[in-house]
This record gives C-alpha cells, sequence and structure tokens, in this order.
C-alpha cells in the first residue's frame, strides 16, 4: 500500500521538478487570453451594464430586480424546473449507467455515444420532432387511438410533462457519463465481498454500489441542475403555457425590450447563484478534490476522504426524502435482473433516438410542409438544401469556423485541463470556474456582452469575432472531459515513458495523447456541435461577412418551419456518425498497424 | 405625421444628423429620382418567402437599374438591433422595425432622417393609410387575424374574438401569442376585443380587464404561440382548432395544403417600417434603396409574392384583383379592422412606462403566478 | 548476450524527504555495487518507494545526492537518468503491441528499425516470448506481461533497473517461478537492479544484498545471512524471519518470569544498556524436552503443528508465550503436554524494544 499512496502522492509525472511555475504559465496562457478577450470582458462588459442606467452609475437596475416580487417567483420556479429535471435525469440516468458498466461493458462505447446523440442534434429541429411524437395528433396519441386504449388524446405535450421530457431527452448524458466513468472505478471484488459478508442483492448495491457510485451521481446531478438554470428554448417550445424561465425572462429583456441593465443584473444574479453553487460543488463537478488531494499529504488525503463521506451522510441525513428515494431505488436496481434492466435500458434509448428517427423521416419527406408522418418520401427538401447557394455557404462559414474553434479550444483547454488536473497554483478553483461557466451563463447574456466587447475592440463583424465566441463556448466540455480523462490516466504510463528515455514532449506525442485520443475526440466533437448548432450568439455576431446556418435557419424558421430544416439536423447527424465511425476506424487501423510493425 | 419635404428641410436634417454628405454632391443630380450609384446597401432580411420576394421585387431591379449591390442580411431581432447602433456598429443600412417599437429608435435618436428628395411626391402621397414618417417608411402591412380549423368549423365558422373566447360553441384547444411579443402579438388588444370593449375605445389599453379576460380562457389554451411560424403549425398539427396568426402566414400555409379559415372582422392592423440606423455604413445607397421601395410597380410585385399590402396605395394598379382582395387593405377588409395605435404602445403611462414594457411586466406577474 | 548490462554502482547519499508533514525518507545512505541485486524490504510507509522513486528521478529529495556510476544525476530529469524502471502494474502501454512497447526505448534512442527488430527478437527469446511481439498487452497473461515489462526496462541496457514491487499482482505459485527466473536473468544480463518489496522472503532468496526501512530510516543493509543471523534491531529480528521476544531482566540475567538462568543462551559480550531489554530468539533456536529436564525451563505446549518437514510448537511459559520450530522427526507434541524448553548457545540476543511493541511478542505463527 506504500507504493500505491505514494503513487497518488506523485500523480502529475515530475510533480517535485523546478521551474514548475513557469510551466504552468506557460500551459495556462492561450487558454487564459482567449477567456479573457471572450468570455471576462464580456462578462465584465455585462456587469457595468448592470450597473448604469440612463448614464449614470448605481443600483437602479438590481433595486428594480431584487424589488420584484415577479423576479422571486420566475427564479422559484427556474430552481423547481431544474431540481426536477435533475432528479429525472439522476433516476433514469443511475439505472442506464448501471446497466452499461455492469451488463454493458463490451457495447459501452455504442451505449454510451447513442446517450450523447440527442446532446448534438438542433434544439429547433429535436423539439419539433417532439410535438411530431407526443403532440395531441402525435404518434404516441394516434397509436394509443388506433388501439383503442384512450379515447381522448394524452396531454403529453405543452405542459410540465413535455418540458421535462425535452430537457432531460438533452440533458440525460451529462449524468450517465460521470456516473458511469465513477461505476467503472469500483472494484468489481467489493460488491462480491460484500454479498459474502452477508448482504442481500438490494443491500449490496444500498451499501457498497451507491456509495461508491455516489461521487458520479453527484457531479452529474450537479451539471445537470446547473445546465438546466439557464435553459429557456426548450421549455418555451415544449413547455407548459405558463412555464415562464428566468433565462426567458433574460431574452425578453434583451431581444424586445432592449432594457439592457435590468437584463444584466438578473443574469448577474443567475451567475452569482450558478458560481455559487458551482464553487460549492466543485469537488463534485470537476473531480478537482483529486486533483487537491494529489499534492497533499497522505493523512490529509484520508481525512479529506472522510470528510467528504461525512459531508455525503449528513447530506443524505438531512434528507430523508432523497434517502428514501434512493433507497427505493436501490430496491429495484438490486433486486434488477438482467433482462429487466436490458428493457429498461433499451426503452431508454428508444426515447432518446425517437426524435431523431423523425427527423430524418421528415427530412425525407415528400411534403411541401413539416408533416408526420410525411406522406412520401423524396429527396426535395436535401435537393432544396444543396441547391440554396445562401444556405450552402452559410453552412460552409459555419463549419469553418465551428471547426477552427473546436480545434482552438482543444488545443489551448487541454493544457488547462492538465495544468487544473496535475499542477497546484494560487487561483486553480477561480480558474476551473471561469472556464466552466460559459456552459451555464445563458447564451444570449455572452452574446451580447461579447458584442459590447468586439465592437469595443474592432472586431465587431470580422469572422474572428466567431472564432473566439466559438473557442469559449467550446472550452467548457473540453476541459470537463479532458479532467475526467486525466483522472483515469494511469500516471505510472507515462513514468514509465520517461524512464525508457522519451523526453516530456516525446511522452506526451507518444504515450499520453494517444491514450486520451477518445477523449480528445469527443471534446473536440462536442465544442464543433455546440458552435455549429449556435444561434443566439450568432444573432449578435453576424454581419455580411459571416452569416451561420444556424442563422439562416432561424430566418426561415420565423415564419415557417420547413422540412430544409430537418435536411440539416440529418447532416448533423450524419457528420457526427462519419466522425465516431472515422475515429474507431483509425483506432482499429492503428492497432492493427503497430501490430504487423 | 405628413411632412413637407424640401430640400432645405432635409439638407437641415442631415447637417443636424452629422452626416457628412457633401452640399455639392446633394445638388449635382438634376432628376432626384435617378439613383444610380456605386457600392453596396446592407438591407435586413425576413427570410423565407419574405426574403425571396423582397429580393424579387427590390434588390434585383434596384441592383440593374442603380448598379448598387444590395447585401440581404439576416434580420434581428429590436433589442439586438438597439444595441447594434447604441455600439455604433448597426447590423444594416436598411433595417426593418416593427411599428410598435419605431418611435422608441425615433426617440433615443437611434435613426437618420429619411431623405425624401430621391422620392416622386405621388407616392409620397399615396402612403395613405400609414403616412411616411420623419425617421420611417412603412414597408408593409399586416393584420393579426382569428385562423380557426376550416373543416371542423365548416358549418358554423367562428367570426369574432368573442368566438374565440367562446368554447362551448368551438370547442378546442386555442393559442393566442405570447405576452411577451407585447404589440406585435396583439394578444391584449385581442382580450380586451373578446370581453366586449368597443374597437373606438380600445385604447388605452385596460391592462387589469384584459387580464381577467385572459384569465377565462387561460385553461384552454395549448400554448402561447413565440413566433408567426409557431401560431400556423399548431393548427396544422391540429394542437389548437382555434387562434391568431397573421394573414401572410396563414396564406403561406394554405398555399402548402393547409385548410385554415379566417374571421378578417376585428382583424388588428399592424405595420413594419424600413429605418435607416444611425452610423450606418452606406446612408445614401439605403435612402436611395428606400425611394425605390416605395415605387407602385416593385411594391405591387412585392405584394404578388407574399400578401403584406402593399403600403403605397398607387401600387393597387398594377396588381390583379384577386390579389388584391387578399391583401389587408383590399377595400372590403379595410373597414373591417383595427388599426393597432403605435402611439399608445409607445408612450408612457402614469407609472411611467411605456405600453412594452408595462405589457411584459403584467405578463410576467401573471404568468409566473399561476404554475 | 547483446542485453548484458553494463551495470553501473548507485550511491544513495543522506536522502530525505518529507510530504507535507509527514516524514518519507530521514538521512538514507546505502551504495549498490555494480552488477549487485539489492532488495529494498519494508512494510508499508516506510519509505522504500520514496527512495526508488527519487533514483528514477520521479521525487525530489529535499536533501541528499544520488550517484549512478559515481556521476551525480539529481540534475537529470527522468528520461535521461538511464534507468530501467518495471513498475508495480507493469505499466505497459496499452494502445502499443508488445514488440511495441518492446521497441519504445530504442525508438527514443534514435536507434535504426534494423536494429530495433534484431533486439526485440533477441529480447522476446530471452523472456521465452518469441512470437508475441504482434498481440495486444491486453492479450497475454500476467506472468506475461511481467515478463514484457521487464524486458522493455532491459533492452536499452540501462545503468540500473528499478523495480518496484513487480511480484505483488502475481499469485504464490507464479511469483515463486518468476522469483527464480528473474535472479537467472540477472545473473545472464549482469545488472545493478534495486528492487522494492514488502515480502522478506522475496528479497532473501532474489538479493544479493537487502536494506531494511522503516519509518523512513535505514535500519540494516547486509546480505541475507547477516541479516537473518545478526539483525541490528528488534525491527530487522523481527521483520527478517520469525522471532520471540521476552522482557530481559538484566541484573538477574533471565528472562523475566523464567526460573532458570539464560546461561550460555546470551552470546559473551553480555547485554548492553537498553530502556526496554528484550531478549530475541528464533523459533528453531527454542528446543523442547521431557518435562523436568536439568536446564530446562518447565512450560506447557499450548499448540502444536505438523509442517511436514518441521512442527511448530506454541508453548506458555513464565507467563509469556512463544514458538519453538524443530524437525519433525523428533518427537511429535501435542498441545496440554508438560515439557521443558532450551535456548541453544549463543542463540538469544539483547534488544532494546521501541515504546509502541509490548513486552513478549511472537510473530512465530505468521506465514
Amino acid at each position: 500500500m506504500g507504493a500505491l499512496g505514494l503513487g497518488q502522492a506523485l500523480s502529475g509525472g515530475m510533480a517535485g521538478r523546478r521551474h514548475a511555475g513557469g510551466g504552468v504559465a506557460a500551459m495556462l496562457a492561450p487558454a487564459l487570453a482567449l477567456l479573457i478577450l471572450g468570455y471576462a470582458a464580456p462578462m465584465g462588459a455585462i456587469a457595468w451594464t448592470s450597473l448604469h442606467r440612463g448614464g449614470t452609475m448605481g443600483l437602479a437596475a438590481y433595486a428594480e430586480v431584487l424589488g420584484s416580487p415577479t423576479f422571486f417567483r420566475i427564479l422559484g420556479g427556474t430552481l423547481q424546473t431544474a431540481a426536477v429535471v435533475t432528479l429525472l435525469c439522476v433516476v433514469l440516468g443511475y439505472p442506464f449507467a448501471y446497466l452499461v458498466a455492469t451488463r454493458g461493458r463490451r457495447h459501452a462505447g455504442l451505449l454510451l455515444a447513442l446517450v450523447a446523440v440527442p446532446y448534438l442534434t438542433s434544439i429547433l429541429i429535436r423539439s419539433y420532432a417532439w410535438i411530431a411524437i407526443l403532440g395531441g395528433n402525435g404518434l404516441v396519441n394516434r397509436t394509443l387511438l388506433a388501439l383503442a386504449l384512450i379515447d381522448e388524446p394524452l396531454p403529453l405535450v405543452f405542459n410540465a410533462m413535455g418540458s421535462y421530457i425535452g430537457m432531460v431527452h438533452v440533458l440525460l448524458p451529462m449524468v450517465v457519463l460521470p456516473i458511469y466513468a465513477a461505476m467503472r472505478r469500483i472494484d468489481p471484488a467489493l460488491p462480491l465481498a460484500a454479498r459474502n459478508l452477508g448482504a442481500s442483492s438490494p443491500a449490496v448495491f444500498a451499501t457498497v454500489y451507491l456509495p461508491l457510485s455516489a461521487p458520479g451521481l453527484a457531479a452529474g446531478g450537479v451539471l445537470v441542475f446547473l445546465s438546466a438554470l439557464g435553459f429557456y428554448i426548450t421549455p418555451a417550445l415544449l413547455g407548459a403555457p405558463n412555464d415562464y424561465l428566468l433565462a426567458q425572462a433574460i431574452e425578453v429583456r434583451v431581444a424586445v425590450l432592449a432594457e439592457f441593465d435590468t437584463a444584466a443584473a438578473q443574469a448577474c444574479v443567475l451567475l452569482a447563484l450558478v458560481g455559487g453553487l458551482m464553487l460549492l460543488f466543485r469537488r463534485r463537478i470537476a473531480g478537482l478534490a483529486e486533483g487537491e488531494d494529489i499534492v497533499a499529504a497522505p493523512e490529509r488525503t484520508r481525512a479529506g476522504a472522510g470528510l467528504r463521506r461525512r459531508t455525503l451522510g449528513a447530506m443524505l441525513q438531512r434528507a430523508p426524502r432523497l434517502r428514501a428515494l434512493l433507497a427505493a431505488l436501490a430496491d429495484r436496481m438490486g433486486a434488477c435482473s438482467g433482462p429487466a434492466l436490458w428493457t429498461f435500458g433499451l426503452l431508454l434509448l428508444a426515447f432518446l433516438l425517437a426524435p431523431i428517427v423523425v427527423v430524418a423521416l421528415v427530412a425525407f419527406s415528400s411534403a411541401p410542409y413539416l408533416a408526420f408522418p410525411p406522406p412520401g418520401l423524396s429527396l426535395r427538401w436535401v435537393e432544396a438544401f444543396l441547391d440554396d447557394r445562401r444556405w450552402l455557404e452559410a453552412a460552409a462559414f459555419s463549419l469553418a469556423a465551428s471547426l477552427v474553434a473546436a480545434a482552438t479550444a482543444v488545443a489551448v483547454a487541454t493544457p488547462l485541463a492538465f495544468a487544473l488536473a496535475r499542477r497546484r497554483f494560487r487561483g486553480r478553483q477561480f480558474l476551473w470556474l471561469l472556464a466552466v461557466s460559459p456552459m451555464i451563463v445563458p447564451h444570449i447574456v455572452i452574446g451580447l456582452g461579447l458584442f459590447f466587447t468586439f465592437v469595443t475592440v474592432g472586431l465587431n463583424g470580422h469572422p474572428a469575432s466567431f472564432w473566439i465566441a466559438y473557442t469559449v463556448t467550446g472550452i467548457p466540455y473540453v476541459v470537463i472531459i479532458m479532467l475526467s480523462a486525466l483522472r483515469r490516466l494511469d500516471v505510472d504510463l507515462e513514468r514509465a515513458a520517461a524512464s525508457l528515455g522519451a523526453h516530456p514532449l516525446a511522452t506526451l506525442r507518444t504515450v499520453t495523447l494517444p491514450l486520451l485520443a477518445v477523449a480528445i475526440v469527443s471534446a473536440f466533437l462536442f465544442a464543433f456541435l455546440t458552435a455549429f448548432d449556435d444561434l443566439v450568439i450568432a444573432l449578435f455576431l453576424s454581419s455580411p461577412r459571416g452569416t451561420t446556418l444556424a442563422m439562416r435557419m432561424w430566418e426561415d424558421i420565423r415564419l415557417e418551419i420547413s422540412p430544409k430544416t430537418a435536411v440539416v439536423g440529418v447532416l448533423e447527424i450524419a457528420v457526427l456518425v462519419a466522425t465516431m465511425l472515422g475515429t474507431a476506424l483509425v483506432q482499429r487501423l492503428r492497432r492493427t498497424g503497430y501490430r504487423a510493425a | 405625421m405628413k411632412i413637407r419635404s424640401t430640400r432645405r428641410r432635409f439638407l437641415q436634417a442631415t447637417a443636424l444628423a452629422g452626416l457628412g454628405i457633401a452640399a455639392g454632391r446633394l445638388a449635382a443630380p438634376a432628376i432626384a429620382k435617378d439613383l444610380k450609384g456605386s457600392g453596396v446597401v446592407i438591407v435586413h432580411d425576413g427570410g423565407g418567402t419574405m426574403g425571396v420576394a423582397q429580393r424579387k421585387a427590390y434588390s434585383e431591379p434596384f441592383e440593374a437599374e442603380t448598379g448598387i449591390r444590395v447585401v440581404h442580411q439576416a434580420g434581428v431581432n429590436s433589442g439586438v438591433q438597439r444595441a447594434a447602433i447604441l455600439a455604433g456598429a448597426p447590423k444594416h443600412d436598411v433595417a426593418n422595425i416593427s411599428g410598435g417599437s419605431i418611435d422608441g429608435f425615433a426617440q433615443e435618436g437611434l435613426l437618420l432622417p429619411i431623405d425624401y428628395g430621391w422620392w416622386e411626391q405621388a407616392d409620397r402621397d399615396g402612403y395613405d393609410v400609414v403616412p411616411t414618417g420623419r425617421f420611417h417608411v412603412p414597408a408593409m402591412l399586416y393584420s393579426m387575424l382569428l385562423a380557426y380549423d376550416g373543416e371542423r368549423f365548416r358549418a358554423r365558422p367562428p367570426a369574432s374574438w368573442t368566438d374565440l373566447w367562446n368554447v362551448r360553441d368551438f370547442p378546442g384547444k386555442r393559442t393566442l401569442a405570447a405576452g411577451t411579443n407585447a404589440a406585435d402579438g396583439c394578444t391584449f388588444e385581442i382580450a380586451l376585443l373578446a370581453d366586449g370593449v368597443a374597437p373606438d375605445k380600445l385604447y388605452p389599453l385596460d391592462w387589469e380587464r384584459a387580464f381577467r379576460s385572459l384569465d377565462r380562457l387561460r385553461g384552454d389554451i395549448v400554448k402561447w404561440w413565440a413566433n408567426g411560424a409557431e401560431s400556423v403549425q399548431l393548427q396544422i398539427d391540429r394542437q389548437a382548432a382555434l387562434g391568431s396568426a397573421w394573414n401572410g402566414r396563414i396564406d403561406g400555409a394554405n398555399a402548402q395544403g393547409g385548410k385554415l379559415g379566417t374571421s378578417w372582422n376585428q382583424a388588428i392592423l399592424q405595420w413594419a417600417a424600413w429605418a435607416v440606423p444611425k452610423g450606418a455604413a452606406n446612408p445614401e445607397n439605403a435612402m436611395k434603396y428606400m425611394a425605390f421601395m416605395s415605387r407602385p410597380e416593385p411594391q405591387a410585385r412585392f405584394s404578388e409574392l407574399i400578401t403584406y399590402g402593399p403600403t403605397n396605395a398607387r401600387a393597387f394598379r398594377h396588381l390583379s384583383a384577386e390579389r388584391t382582395a387578399l391583401m389587408p387593405t383590399a377595400p372590403a377588409l379595410k373597414p373591417l379592422q383595427i388599426v393597432q395605435d403605435y402611439a399608445f404602445w409607445n408612450g408612457t403611462d402614469a407609472s411611467g412606462q411605456n405600453g412594452l414594457k408595462r405589457a411584459i411586466v403584467e405578463w410576467e406577474r401573471w404568468v409566473s403566478a399561476r404554475r | 548476450m547483446s542485453i548484458a548490462a553494463t551495470g553501473q554502482p548507485v550511491a544513495v547519499e543522506r536522502l530525505s524527504k518529507r510530504f507535507g508533514e509527514v516524514v518519507a525518507l530521514d538521512d538514507v545512505s546505502f551504495e549498490v555495487r555494480a552488477g549487485e541485486f539489492l532488495a529494498l524490504l519494508g512494510p508499508s510507509g516506510s519509505g522504500k518507494s520514496t527512495v526508488l522513486m527519487s533514483i528514477a528521478g520521479f521525487v525530489r529529495p529535499d536533501a541528499g545526492r544520488i550517484r549512478i556510476g559515481g556521476r551525480v544525476i539529481d540534475d537529470l530529469p527522468p528520461h535521461r537518468r538511464d534507468i530501467g524502471m518495471v513498475f508495480q502494474r507493469y505499466a505497459l502501454f496499452p494502445h502499443l503491441s508488445v514488440a511495441e512497447n518492446l521497441a519504445y526505448p530504442l525508438r527514443r534512442r534514435g536507434i535504426g528499425a534494423a536494429e530495433i527488430a534484431r533486439r526485440v527478437e533477441e529480447v522476446l527469446a530471452l523472456v521465452r516470448l518469441g512470437g508475441y511481439g504482434a498481440r495486444g498487452v491486453d492479450q497475454i497473461s500476467g506472468g506475461q506481461q511481467q515478463r514484457v515489462a521487464i524486458a522493455r526496462a532491459l533492452i536499452f541496457r540501462p545503468a540500473v533497473l528499478l523495480m518496484d514491487e513487480p511480484m505483488s499482482a502475481l499469485d504464490r505459485k507464479l511469483r515463486q517461478h518468476m522469483q527464480m527466473e528473474l535472479k537467472l536473468l540477472h545473473r545472464e544480463v549482469g545488472a545493478t537492479i534495486v528492487l522494492v518489496t514488502h515480502d522478506q522472503e522475496e528479497a532473501l532468496s532474489m538479493a544479493d544484498r537487502v536494506a531494511v526501512l522503516d519509518e523512513g530510516r535505514l535500519r540494516q543493509i547486509g546480505v541475507p545471512e547477516e541479516l537473518y543471523r545478526e539483525p541490528a534491531d528488534a525491527f530487522v529480528a523481527g521483520f527478517i524471519g520469525q522471532a520471540n521476544f521476552l522482557p530481559y531482566d538484566a541484573p538477574s540475567a533471565r528472562v523475566a518470569g523464567f526460573a532458570s538462568p539464560l546461561g550460555d543462551a546470551l552470546p559473551a559480550g553480555g547485554a548492553p544498556h537498553c530502556a526496554r531489554p528484550a531478549i530475541g530468539v528464533r523459533p528453531e533456536d527454542v528446543t523442547l524436552h521431557p518435562p523436568e529436564t536439568p536446564g530446562t525451563e518447565p512450560c506447557r505446549v499450548v499448540e502444536a503443528a505438523f509442517g511436514g518437514s518441521t512442527q511448530s510448537v506454541l508453548v506458555a511459559v513464565g507467563g509469556h508465550r512463544l514458538t519453538a520450530r524443530m524437525p519433525a522427526g523428533s518427537r511429535l507434541w501435542r498441545a496440554g503436554e508438560e515439557a521443558g524448553l532450551r535456548f541453544r548457545p549463543a542463540s538469544c540476543r539483547v534488544f532494546d524494544l521501541p515504546a509502541h511493541q509490548p513486552s513478549s511478542w511472537s510473530n512465530g505463527d505468521e506465514d
């Protein structure tokens, strides 16, 4: 055990090397420069705006916001919605992760990729697909009516349920992936040991599996909760008539009222709330705790672990309902036989992928307007898309901007993740918060701030403004994905490379990066599709020199939803599938190539 | 507000606006209607069929006649537009702003005065329903109608906003514009008209009464629509049986096989305007483009392509009778409608808030109170 | 043999290292001769791995220096130290094949492809894995993985080979087999090897010399026999092999509670001055005789275990318990029997017991 403890104490390879400070600065500088220009400065502009009304500095906007009971009702409703969505994601995501981690290991890559697909398809298209499935005249209701199971269409959409379905659909990967990662770290011998010590199946689950996977559960839950706070398009499209969330109030103030000070003040309140929660739960979200323990003394590690166990225990103590729920879940899960679990998993996948199928069918519809199911199949909309020079130009611009930005995000945020995971320096937590929060701040706020900033520095209308903006929106994904991948990376492999004579750069090239390849590709994919799908920021940055495909779609969609937009959705999915297949192929080729060598 | 423009007043106006156009240049064209020039003009693009109509009716002939290249740039909502002008970098040389917001822009000094020197006086006089303004030119007229499932209510179609509220005789879910659309959505006007408020007593809007009226319909609303596409898609998908929708959207849906019925009774007539933002990169070309759009022939062509009414009445001479009948300003339809009072929407009330702000504050309070 | 290494001597001089409040190494010095096989032995947290990591360059000591071949290497980064290392979990690169893993250090040294291929084949043959080069490292067994790890660490003829608990992941039988193989390999290639282990049997059977560490300090270094016969302190005596400790009463020259004096059991020179004196005696130096045999201490057999060639007998005597081990060929003892106990001449040593140890204990029951 001594060697193991020491190994942890040393993680980071050359932890004891001199001049580590200089190295850290070099690792942080590029990401920091982009984050300052593309995020900190815009947020500063927002804060400045929130403190000015009619040219004079003051707290008038805050007084108006905080003095309004309506604001607090909307905030309360937003928190409640986020909490419910989080709970649903946890309840659905945990058994699925359990399935993948225990029974589906052989297909883990595929299963997890399928879970992530909804996250990577256009929000407008996805939402329409849900209406086509869940609406009064939709697939589900028509099927049930045809089977005479119901007399009246069930209200499945345009109510709280629709909103939750739409949000859970998108946010599920955020909870499944960290839980799965935590489960994979559980020593398979432990449940057996518990069994041997007399625990029944459910008891093994409740006393061993659940506590050990709790860190992943908490991480996923917090991420989902924070992201849900910034949602508004999905609930606005699918939710109840009376759903009105904070991000929507901010959007209305910017887009309709052009009342930037109150919009900024509301955004700052949300940002403070989100920032506070993120700092509070930073250990859960980023696994920064492990990073700290790496360099801490061994017994502090133990004390820390004990403390964390205690706080989790205390949290559960103080939340009897949550505890009861978890226990009930544990009972179900523990008793769950393989077939039952697989049935659940496949149903969940069907739920996740149904809208994608609808989108694909609509894209090849022969109808002149958006209708589901399509009266016939044709390529007319694909042709319409390919014949439209403006759409193609916009598609080319979007593709270029998103590719360059995603590549930049990976290039600058990977060293940042390395520094965060392996080096200890002042302001580490703050830097992490800075890098991750663009994912959570409503994009309309980022867009407004970016616009003010770019006009000031003379970048307005320049294509580079898209590059900076989309790099910033991609950085959180890269940081989160790379941090978790780095935690799973065995430092001994890098040490082995060094002992075998590899220069640190050679180690990076021949060992570290190849082992992180999958993480890098998925980080790139997330960053790319976030940029490609962006609409809100583009509204502010667009100019004759740069208009994105999403804007062209939106331009059309405002007035009429045509199957042409579904074609874009299909293209996105095609890009996604091609990337995944390509990655798998390259890996296989490389492996066989090495073997042959 | 009718402004008789003279060259002198224009000069004063441009001087006031701080525009650096040389006086000599302005004196040069002997015939003001010669719009020839060079360079580019960046104009708002309404997207979809509207964008296509704009290009065919206005931009392509304008390019052919003047040699000025027209760049279509996607439209942005008024808040983004305002932010861009405030930052000194407007998105367009020719912007499209809804009638409900235009006065606000003008009052804040965000717009350049229109140079009517490029115009035919007769065209200017042709703006009879909504006259031209100092800082804006009405761009198109459209109307918020009662739309309904034409098949379901074939026997006895609903004929008024009161019928929209009559759930017993006209069963089915409803959809109206979300209150956050404020003036553009007409929901508050509709609620008051349904409650029996006489059209001539509609303004100033009685907010309390409007929400009391909405309270009664609340349970039957399937969804508050957020944009024009949604208003008709909800009906085409049969999520809603009745609702409000713009005439152009209804015509578009029906042209593609939809079967929506409409009632023009107490429809709300609205308009959007062209304007040149302060700080526009190509103000002179913008003025020329706007002058070109005022001509009857291009306006008629535009209305052939999309059922948004021409703002210059002289355009009707070039429109067929069947087409004319679809326009909100068709002689048979015009008297049925109520012109939306943008002066009310832009004016401030006793609370110091303008109509837009008031609508949103009240709406948020109402909507969030009953989750 | 082309991988025959020119093993270099290693000198560790006054090494100290703290991790926060914890002292990992406290003034540790020793030397490893060229071509020597040294085992660093100690319990968890003794500092043995920190020594290894310091030599490899993954830990920077707070004080002290390390020489390899007479040259101070403190400022050399790990990749320039020319040290082969076998990691506890082998650290084979999962994205590379067996042959690619072996070629890795040669590639880093810019060696030509033909030479690499030749040496990879050679070393594969040496570790009896010929034909396995194209396999993925996850497609071979644990023992094979370990041989690959060793081969990879030797292929570039390092000055020193470091091994961090390399046998801990193997089952007992395979472990014993690999111990023999490693010893043979050491003789063949002549490398300087430093092995970290907590298994005293492994250390004694494999190493030329063993350095025992505890709580960050070097307790003793010497050949296995020396450590066994002449442990420097109670810790070493207890850690290497098995031992009984009994409180020693210096004035009467007896074990406290014993009726008879120790006599010739204590070697000449007597007992040094100690705070908590105790005598230590190996089980095989304890002999049992029929009751009331002259010169024996009366005792009672508590438990007896037959072990094939030997028998281990736990006896109660004078309020203490101790273990005796005798050839099974003599009389077999049974629980409850009365007996007389004697220590072999010069077999007992007096130690100063650390404060945390009970005054009488035995690790003789340990396997």
